[in-house]
């Protein structure tokens, strides 16, 4: 699996210190309720029915023992002796006290783990097939892109406050186990005609309180391309998805509105800036991701 | 593994295939019967770490169906792996059935539901809890969401629960028909709404028509898909009105 280098536990140190002093000022009665709400929420920190809810993402629902295990504790040490695997693969303590998230915070970081992005209105923790890598019927292991595509979406500065929360989830299997259709974005990995690596891109799709499925928005995407699409996708959904009214600001919504002709016409004319340009991913940095999901047997 | 059944019924429910000839994969579930799907104590928690340390390569995995993976174990691993979970309560035999019911952690916890769904899942699993019967019903996925905004994935169930407000009290809206996967379906509600009370009743009419209207080894999905929704409206208000 993944493996923090000197600069990803530098950012998430850093937000460790930045968050214990916001919390900090607001128990000392510097910050009020609503300026530490967006503070705490990037954070993964709900204030729930009767407690706070702390959510840990776990990505792509991969762990290590070692992970496992400062989990184990944490829910000991800092809750009521369990914690609870949602459905989007991470994990959600329910019973933490505001004051140690702080404390939870930072003896997550020594086991590359944080809550960053588990809440608000951003790119969210992005969901696979719990099989990728072994099951017999995948066809493209899709964590590699899965752990690039986290890099990129992590802080990205422009996508911190979109109409609403977003959600990717990708798989390489002709069955699908990661319901992709009813995501945000769904990246389905297939080998083309070519035999390289190519991606569907389904978008649109969702639950909730309209519950539609997503649209092939195209059919074939060069996996070279993924981020800088995915990134006119979101650009043009930040741009025009309703913020007038929560019930309405997924991207479905807009997508709907609009036709997926329309809205895939809006996103050629985005992508067509962004394409080739630093978003590109290229063979080298794929082969050096892609190391650490290297088949274990 | 002729020998022992128990061991037998957990390999044809939670080992999956593997493309690594000798190797498989372990789903460990996190629904025994009667507890909140997807709690896991601190103790199951580090049993999860040895035996991935023992058995594989020090890697797990989360599902969005919420159990546990063990991705990469021998084959003659597995009886060890079988006993330690089963000690620690993690090889509940139902992977793929009804009881491995998704669910959203509802009213209990959530500030947005409208209803409870923990406790639903929990009477579900009583109601079913008889292996045999778990085993003759087959593939089944039941999702279960507090409120519409779907946690619980409740629209792609096979069956969905999805809690209601109704005047300050909690109901539940029943959908069937929906599926995840690659040929994806959104669920059709079956009609009014019901109470707590009479949930695990109508699971057990909707599988009533599901036994009798199936044909050899005919998912309850495909069922659902063949016939629609009626017969198994009629049946469940049917019942309702006589009850
Ligand atoms: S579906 Fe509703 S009740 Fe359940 S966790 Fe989500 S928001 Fe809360």
């Amino acid at each position: 699996m993944y493996k923090y280098d000197p600069i990803d536990q530098q950012i998430v140190n850093e937000r460790v210190a930045q968050y214990r002093d916001q919390t900090r000022r607001y128990l000392a009665g510097e910050l009020t309720d609503d300026e530490y709400r967006p503070l705490r929420l990037q954070n993964g920190l709900y204030i729930q029915r009767h407690a706070p809810m702390l959510r840990i993402a776990v990505p792509y629902g991969l762990m290590s023992s070692k992970q496992l295990r400062k989990l184990a504790d944490i829910a000991k040490r800092y809750d009521r002796g369990y914690g609870h695997f949602s459905t989007r693969q991470n994990l959600q303590l329910n019973w933490p006290k505001l004051e140690d998230t702080p404390d939870i915070l930072a003896e997550l970081a020594t086991v590359e783990m944080h809550a960053i992005q588990t809440s608000g209105n951003c790119i969210r923790n992005i969901t696979t097939d719990q099989f990728a890598g072994i099951a017999p019927d995948e066809i493209i292991d899709p964590r590699a892109i899965a752990e690039i595509m986290r890099q990129w979406s992590t802080f990205h500065p422009e996508f911190a406050l979109l109409p609403r929360k977003f959600k990717i989830a990708v798989s390489g299997t002709e069955k699908d186990r990661a319901i992709v259709q009813a995501h945000d974005i769904g990246l389905e990995f297939y080998k083309d005609a070519q035999g390289q690596m190519a991606i569907k891109v389904w978008v649109g799709g969702g639950l909730g309180r309209t519950p539609i499925l997503g649209t092939v928005i195209r059919e074939h995407l060069e996996w070279q391309h993924v981020l800088s699409y995915c990134e006119a996708v979101i650009r043009v959904y930040n741009i025009h998805g309703r913020r007038d009214n929560i019930y309405k600001a997924r991207i479905k919504i807009l997508v709907k509105a609009l036709g997926i002709d329309e809205f895939r016409r809006q996103v050629d004319e985005e992508w067509a800036h962004l394409k080739d340009g630093p978003l590109t991913i290229t063979q080298n940095e794929l082969d050096r991701v892609a190391k650490y999901f290297e088949p274990m047997p | 593994m002729a020998s022992n059944p128990a061991f037998a019924a957990w390999v044809k429910r939670c080992v999956q295939p593997h493309r690594v000839p000798g190797y498989r994969a372990v789903t460990l579930s996190l629904k025994p019967h009667g507890k909140a799907p997807g709690d896991i104590t601190s103790e199951q928690m580090h049993v999860v770490a040895d035996l991935a340390d023992a058995y594989s390569f020090g890697e797990l995995r989360s599902s969005h169906e919420q159990n546990l993976i063990l991705a990469d174990v021998q084959l003659s691993d597995l009886f060890a792996v079988w006993e330690k979970a089963r000690a620690a309560g993690l090889a509940t035999p139902n992977i793929g059935l009804l009881t491995d019911i998704i669910c959203c952690p509802g009213g209990d916890f959530c500030s947005l539901a409208n209803a409870k769904s923990i406790p639903i899942a929990e009477a579900i699993q009583m109601q079913f809890d008889n292996l045999d019967y778990l085993y003759e019903i087959g593939d089944l996925e039941l999702n279960i969401s507090g409120c519409m905004n779907a946690c619980g994935h409740h629209h792609v169930g096979h069956i969905g629960i999805l809690g209601v407000d109704k005047d300050g009290s909690e109901w539940y809206q029943v959908t069937i028909g929906g599926k995840q996967g690659n040929d994806a379906s959104i669920g059709t509600v079956i009609g009014p709404s019901f109470s707590a009370e009479e949930m695990p009743g109508v699971v057990k009419r909707l599988i009533e028509v599901y036994v009798r209207e199936r044909h050899d080894e005919e998912r309850f999905i495909d069922t659902v898909r063949r016939l629609g929704v009626a017969p198994f409206k009629a049946h469940v208000y049917a019942e309702k009105e006589t009850a």
